[in-house]
């Protein structure tokens, strides 16, 4: 056969993007119309309306550009505009009377997909450099220069999106045939990792105890149109007014992600073949994806809510480990993949009638899950009974959520073994937590006596992997005075007078100590009182740091006299003090009278350059002592 | 010349074209033929280049035509709907050929549109299905295209503008040496129109001809027979009909050969009468399987 003729490479038809264009300018006036509202409209309305004060209105207009626009509604309207822009350039590409009148225009490929993708994306790119180009007069009469660096950084990150979201809805609907699988698949790639994230420790929770989902929090990234809504902490330092924005980096990744799925999605459209349109799928071989993905899915997720149903049981908890229970779970995982497998084949043939049809391919989806299942109940892979040899650990990273919190990293191989014993009688108890759940689950009295608490151990190991796993721990009393084995264990542990040191102020010393503020309650007394004190001398410094470890010593958990600590470290990250937790319970020593209820903030100095605080939360008697004394 | 080298195609799996082959000679018209879901339509996305076939391959002059701009730009495909988007007039769509196909003549355009007479300024949302017709072949033929593929390029006309059309359509394979490849079921039309005949049935083509020849190779007999005769097997007849003791035979081969045959049984009464293309179609396809079928 003769070789093709490629004389004709031209990547852009000028009459075809004439043409386009015209398709698209309604598309565009709305657009235009929306962002306008959205960023000048508003940017006047709002700075309008605030007092004389410049500095006032130059936060404001730096709050607007930085935070609200981009974060609020922005978002929304980049969705729907990468969408429907897209839409408006492929949609010949989802009907077959349309495919067919373009692609016997003279035209490559190609041509035609070049063409048409600058046609919709050169729109919305317009509205937007045109709105924020009629902010800048405005704000340099306004005499808001200051301000212009965070327009034009909510400008940058208005083109970078709307790329990104374009392309994402371009590929969805070369990938496609129709247009509601484009739009399923524009959401898809939207939320894809977070929701198989969600899907598959969803699943796991219920199979493998300790299982902890949380550590794949960087998935957001995965999701932009989820981190576009994120990105309210541009907003630095409220106090000094000053913002400055970390998004540069992502924005430069997001940029070539656009890129990228611009080349893709331009291979794709010289290789989809043209009689596809108006089926469910762009590409034939993507069906099997599709059914078994479908099946997965709705596997894992119908699997949860049914398992969840029967068993009564949350994640990371009990499930039943009996023969009956394995075969009931399996049932439970199988019905709803068995029906998502044939949810996908009726979109794929446009008929309902897909019952017996390739019945055969179904087995796969069949036997996977039922390895899966087994495989993770019977915990063939010991995840949920591995606790990492003493020796092999290098530190644990521990915390405790609800009610006490704490966190902390431990390297003491005594503490550490510790914990290791703390988990072990975690595991051991996992049968009677499983039986207080389902109580706690079907308790109707209204008044539930029950107490929840998270406990969690990351094992970072000398060869640079880390074991991490979480439980929620279930207690009948609030007291911890019921006497199950792990409350005995953790009572213990965190009595521990090295590791409650540990935990509660790390390698902090007396002599770091710089100030204290005071907030205490009397009984009776609804608004409280705060104070402050500084711990000017050696002595000052000694004395309330040994009546801060007394209390420690004294508290853990029984009585609940300290209810928490959390700390701000130089990088500002966490940790704010702790809320009031309930009423405060009194001081169940017996001692001296103190306040029923006391809130400290005690601020370290400098010295290690981590200007940390330290907040506790409880009756504090003796640094109450301490400090009254000192009054 | 169109070459169509063992054309197969799958539509979603399964075959619709098995290995066809066609040839169109320059300035002639090729009607093809072929019952419902035959494969016509796909066969004339294959000969535009909307279509890859997965075996073979389609050559204008030599040149492939998938993906091959230059030889799209001689060829002008009508399918049977005309697609444009909801707000776009006759101007629009006239400004995208002419940039579109170098040989678009401005002097065609406006002469056809005195036939036609719209307005370039109306929508074409609006447009009946015989206005949207007859919009397709102005600017189709504006094009002034070296191969024009139709498929069923009739439907939706009044009879007058049927007329104009074929007028138009031959006049200019005449004059230009344009070449035509027709699809329609309108075999009345098309045996005015076409000089061969390519018939598609089960994927396959079965049978091309050109006009003369097929009408040459079958002949249509109405015979009357003496009280009692009958005829015997082994006279290769296509198709018998009987009412009273008239019998309408049609047979493969020329008058004289099926006289010849005939003449044993001593006939009464013998006329030779003309096939016209339907008739061809439906004995020819009756052959293969795909007759009327009588229900009561």
């Amino acid at each position: 056969m003769p070789s093709k003729n490629s004389s004709d490479n031209h990547l852009f038809s000028f009459a075809l993007w004439r043409r386009s264009s015209r398709k698209v300018w309604p598309l565009w006036l709305v657009f235009f119309i929306a962002l306008l509202f959205l960023v000048p409209f508003s940017l006047f309305a709002q700075t309008s309306a605030i007092a004389e004060d410049k500095d006032q209105v130059l936060f404001f207009a730096k709050e607007f550009f930085y935070s609200t626009t981009i974060s609020s509604l922005a978002c929304f309207i980049l969705l729907a505009a990468g969408f429907f822009c897209a839409l408006s350039q492929f949609s010949y590409l989802l009907g077959s009377t349309s495919s067919v009148a373009v692609h016997a225009l003279p035209l490559k490929k190609k041509t035609l997909f070049f063409t048409n993708y600058l046609s919709g994306l050169f729109p919305p790119l317009a509205a937007e450099t045109l709105c924020c180009l009629l902010c800048v007069p405005y704000l340099l009469l306004k005499g808001l220069a200051g301000s212009l660096p965070a327009l034009f950084t909510m400008l940058l990150v208005l083109l970078v999106m709307t790329l990104l979201f374009y392309s994402l809805a371009v590929l969805g609907i070369l990938l496609s045939g129709n247009i509601g699988m484009a739009a399923f698949f524009y959401l898809l790639f939207h939320f894809f990792a977070e929701a198989v994230h969600i899907l598959l420790i969803t699943f796991a929770g219920f199979f493998l105890y300790g299982f902890s989902g949380s550590a794949a929090s960087f998935l957001t990234v995965f999701s932009p149109a989820a981190e576009m809504l994120e990105w309210v902490p541009y907003i630095e330092d409220y106090d000094h007014r000053a913002f400055s924005f970390h998004g540069f980096p992502l924005m430069a990744a997001y940029f070539i992600a656009g890129l990228a799925l611009f080349l893709v999605s331009m291979v794709l459209a010289c290789y989809r073949k043209n009689e596809m349109a108006g089926a469910a799928l762009g590409f034939p071989c993507l069906k099997p994806v599709f059914k078994y993905g479908a099946s997965f899915a709705l596997a894992l997720l119908g699997g949860a809510f049914l398992i969840n149903l029967v068993f009564s049981a949350y994640p990371s908890s009990y499930v039943p480990k009996t023969p009956c229970s394995v075969l009931i779970c399996l049932a439970l995982v199988l019905l709803p993949g068995i029906a998502g497998y044939y949810a996908a084949e009726m979109v794929l043939q446009k008929s309902v009638r897909v019952f017996g049809y390739n019945a055969k391919r179904i087995l796969p989806v069949c036997l996977v899950l039922a390895v899966g299942v087994l495989m993770a109940q019977l915990d063939v892979f010991h995840y949920s009974s591995r606790i990492p040899n003493a020796a092999s650990i290098s530190s644990v990273d521990f915390s405790i959520a609800s009610p006490v919190s704490v966190e902390a990293t431990i390297t003491d191989s005594r503490e550490i073994q510790l914990l290791r014993s703390l988990q072990d009688s975690i595991m051991e108890d996992r049968a009677a937590q499983g039986a207080l759940q389902k109580q706690m689950v079907h308790d109707s009295s209204g008044n539930p006596p029950y107490t929840t608490c998270t406990a969690s151990f990351t094992y970072n190991l000398k060869n640079g992997t880390t074991v991490r796993r979480s439980y929620d721990l279930y207690y009948v009393d609030s007291s911890y005075e019921s006497g199950s084995k792990s409350e005995k264990a953790l009572v213990d542990t965190l009595s521990d007078e090295n590791l409650a040191h540990t935990l509660y102020f790390g390698n902090l010393s007396a002599d770091d100590l710089e100030a204290v503020d005071y907030y205490y309650k009397e009984s009776g007394d609804a608004s409280g009182s705060y104070q402050d004190y500084s711990l000017n001398t050696p002595s000052q410094k000694k004395g309330f740091y040994e009546a801060l470890e007394k209390d420690i010593q004294d508290g853990a958990l029984p009585g609940m006299v300290l209810q928490g600590v959390s700390y701000i470290d130089a990088n500002g990250e966490t940790i704010s003090p702790l809320e009031e937790q309930g009423t405060g319970s009194s001081d169940s020593s017996g001692g001296a009278a103190s306040p029923s209820y006391q809130y400290l903030s005690i601020y370290w100095d400098s010295k290690d350059t981590r200007n940390d605080t330290v907040s506790l939360t409880g009756a504090m008697k003796y640094t109450s002592q301490f400090l009254n004394s000192r009054e | 010349m169109i070459k169509a080298k063992g054309v197969t195609k799958f539509l979603d799996g399964t075959k619709v074209l098995d290995d066809v082959n066609i040839q169109v000679e320059d300035g002639s018209v090729y009607g093809l033929l072929g019952p419902n879901g035959a494969g016509k339509t796909t066969l004339l996305q294959c000969l535009s280049g909307v279509l890859e076939p997965e075996q073979g391959y389609i050559l204008y002059d030599g040149e492939p035509v998938y993906e091959n701009p230059p030889v799209k730009e001689k060829i002008s495909f009508m399918p049977d709907e005309l697609y444009c988007s909801w707000q776009e007039n006759i101007r629009d769509l006239k400004e995208l050929y002419q940039a579109l196909y170098p040989s678009f003549s401005e002097k065609r355009f406006r002469s056809m549109g005195e036939i036609f007479a719209f307005s370039e300024k109306k929508r074409i949302r609006s447009f009946s299905k015989g206005q949207k017709r007859q919009l397709a072949f102005w600017l189709k033929l504006s094009a002034m295209p070296q191969y024009l593929l139709l498929d069923e390029p009739l439907d939706g006309l009044d009879p007058v503008m049927r007329r104009q059309i074929s007028s138009i359509l031959m006049d200019d394979v005449a004059r230009r040496g344009m070449s035509i490849v027709i699809s329609s079921h309108n075999l009345r039309e098309l045996e005015d129109l076409c000089d061969h005949v390519g018939i598609l049935n089960g994927r396959s083509l079965v049978l091309e001809k050109s006009l003369e020849e097929l009408q040459g190779n079958l002949v249509k007999l109405q015979v009357v027979f003496p009280e009692g005769a009958s005829l015997g097997s082994g006279l290769d007849i296509l198709h018998i009909s009987r009412i009273g003791r008239v019998y309408t035979i049609i047979f493969r081969g020329t008058a004289e050969e099926a006289q010849k045959k005939l003449s044993p049984f001593h006939p009464i009464v013998m006329d030779c009468l003309p096939l016209n293309l339907e008739e061809i179609f439906i004995y020819e396809l009756e052959e293969k399987g795909y007759a009327v079928k009588e229900l009561f």
